[in-house]
Formats: structure tokens, sequence, C-alpha cells
């Protein structure tokens, strides 16, 4: 290994070694980290969904919980596919862990209510959880995307999760 | 001797069928009526459908195309036609007839709304 060789290499260890690691804000994140915080909130919104599914009679209810279940599906198909098109594999990094820890508490949480009171929770859940989402993505996501056809998956996930909260909103109204 | 019968059975049908087909077109050069089924397409993109409102004759065929990464239906109100589920990119054809006139919807987006202007064919 030539001088330039070892510099080189000695640079690609400190940049994979410290870059992740000094990622504490969303807007640092890397677009492969971006994707897997991306995959981890779909994740956790169809884990809820399936629970509404096992909890609640309501009809409107299972029927956003099902809408829930298709549309997240299709988002992480599709940037599943893209990560295998680009070659890269999504990183795991503090926010998506952070996802995880606040989405297993609200889990505990709705896991012991039933009848109206689980169904008038999961749908203000719901809102509260897309608008966060949607603040995330628009805000600190989208503008620090460099990849194109990331971010072009990212503004249609941004379309997806919009009409998400608008009918959420309407179900929390309905069920007051 | 039978397959020979049948074969000229065959012939008369056929030139029947060309008449009627001669028939229809002179009826229609002659009466000012030219109306051959088209074949109307709808884009679903961004959650909405395009056009959202569509003047169509039965008889016409109407093709859905969703350009979403959401799955998304057409469907009508009272339940009684509906593409079944499209997926990004898939299309499905539906021939038009008076009962489609109305508003339809995506049941998995109800905030999605398109509407058909049926007339009968002249």
């Amino acid at each position: 290994m030539n001088a330039r060789n070892a510099l080189a290499a000695i640079a690609t260890l400190v940049a994979l070694s410290v870059t992740p690691a000094m990622a504490q804000s969303p807007a640092d994140l890397s677009d492969t980290e971006i994707a897997h915080v991306a995959y981890t909130a779909d994740n956790i919104d169809i884990r809820y969904a399936h629970l509404a599914l096992a909890l609640s009679d309501n009809p409107e209810i299972r029927a956003f919980a099902e809408t829930m279940i298709r549309d997240h599906t299709a988002v992480n198909e599709q940037a599943l596919q893209l990560l295998e098109q680009l070659g890269v594999s999504a990183e795991d990094n503090f926010l998506s862990q952070k996802l995880n820890a606040d989405s297993a508490v609200i889990i505990t949480e709705l896991s012991q209510l039933r009848g109206a009171e689980f169904d008038k929770r999961y749908a203000q859940n719901e809102l509260d959880y897309h608008q966060a989402v949607i603040g995330l993505v628009a805000d600190s996501f989208i503008p620090n995307i460099d990849n194109a056809d990331v971010k072009a998956l990212f503004e249609a996930g941004l379309e997806i999760f919009r009409v998400h909260e608008g009918h959420a909103a309407m179900m929390v109204e309905a069920l007051q | 001797m039978r397959r020979a019968v049948v074969s000229r059975r065959a012939v008369l049908a056929g030139a029947s069928a060309a008449l009627a087909v001669t028939s229809a077109e002179w009826a229609r050069a002659h009466n000012g009526i030219n109306h051959n089924p088209v074949t109307h397409e709808v884009e679903v993109s961004g959650f909405a459908f395009d056009p959202a409102m569509l003047a169509v004759r039965v008889g016409d065929s109407i093709r859905w195309t969703n350009r979403d990464v959401a799955p998304h239906t057409a469907t009508a109100r009272d339940g009684t036609w509906d593409t079944g589920t499209l997926g990004q990119g898939e299309s499905t054809e539906v021939e038009v007839t008076m009962e489609m006139a109305g508003e339809y919807y995506c049941r998995f987006h109800p905030v999605m709304v398109g509407s058909l202007d049926v007339s009968e064919p002249d």
C-alpha cells in the first residue's frame, strides 16, 4: 500500500466511524439513514394498524387501519426496490431507535384499551403521528436528501402522509 | 354433403353480417349519427382522478391508470361497479353503462372523488 492509498483508507475509516455517530439531529442524517427512519416509521404505523384490526370493531377504524397497512407497505416496497437499485442498504441510527422506543410505549398503552376508548386513542395517535412524520419529512429530510430518486420517493410519501393526516383528523372529529 | 350445407350457411351468415355492418354505417352517414365507442383515459395521480368529471356514452370504455405509489380504486358510491385494487402503474378498463352515471370515489381514500356524465349513444 503506497502512502496515497494509506491516506485514502484512513480517510474512509474515519468517515465510516465518525459520521453516523455524530448524527444527532434529523437534519444531519445521511440518505441511507433517512431511508432507515422512513422504513421504521412505516413499520410502526403498520404495527399500530394491526393492533387496531385486532382490538377494534368500528368499521371506520378498521377500514382506516387496512388503508394504513396497504399504503405504508407500498411505500416500503418502493423504498426497498430503490435501495436495491442504488446498491446501498438502509442504516440504523439514533432517530430510528427513538421512534421504535416511543412506539413501544404507545403500543403498551393502546393494548390496554378497549371499545370506544381504544378507537379514540388510536385515531388521535394516528393524527399526532402523521403530523410528526410530516414535519420531519418536509422540514428535515426532503431539504437534506442528496439523491434525486430518494427525494422523489419522499415527496410521494409526503403526499400520502398528508392524505392520511386529513383522514385521521376526520376520524378524530367523528369519534368526539 | 352436410359439410357443404354448413359451409353455404356460413357464407350466408357472413354475407348477412357484412350487410348489417354496411347498413349501420349507411344509417350513421345518412342520419348525421357518428358515434363509435371511444376509450377514455382517467389518470389516478396525486390522490385525484384526472379528469375528475368525464362525459361518456353508453358503450364507451373508461381506462383508469394509477400513477401513485399508494393503491387506489374507482368505485361507484352505491357499490354497483368497482375497478378493484389498482397498484402503481396498473390499469383497468370498464365498459360504460347508464347505471354508472354519477359520483364515484376511491374506497381506500374517500377524499378522492370523480363523476361520470353518461348519455345514450345517438
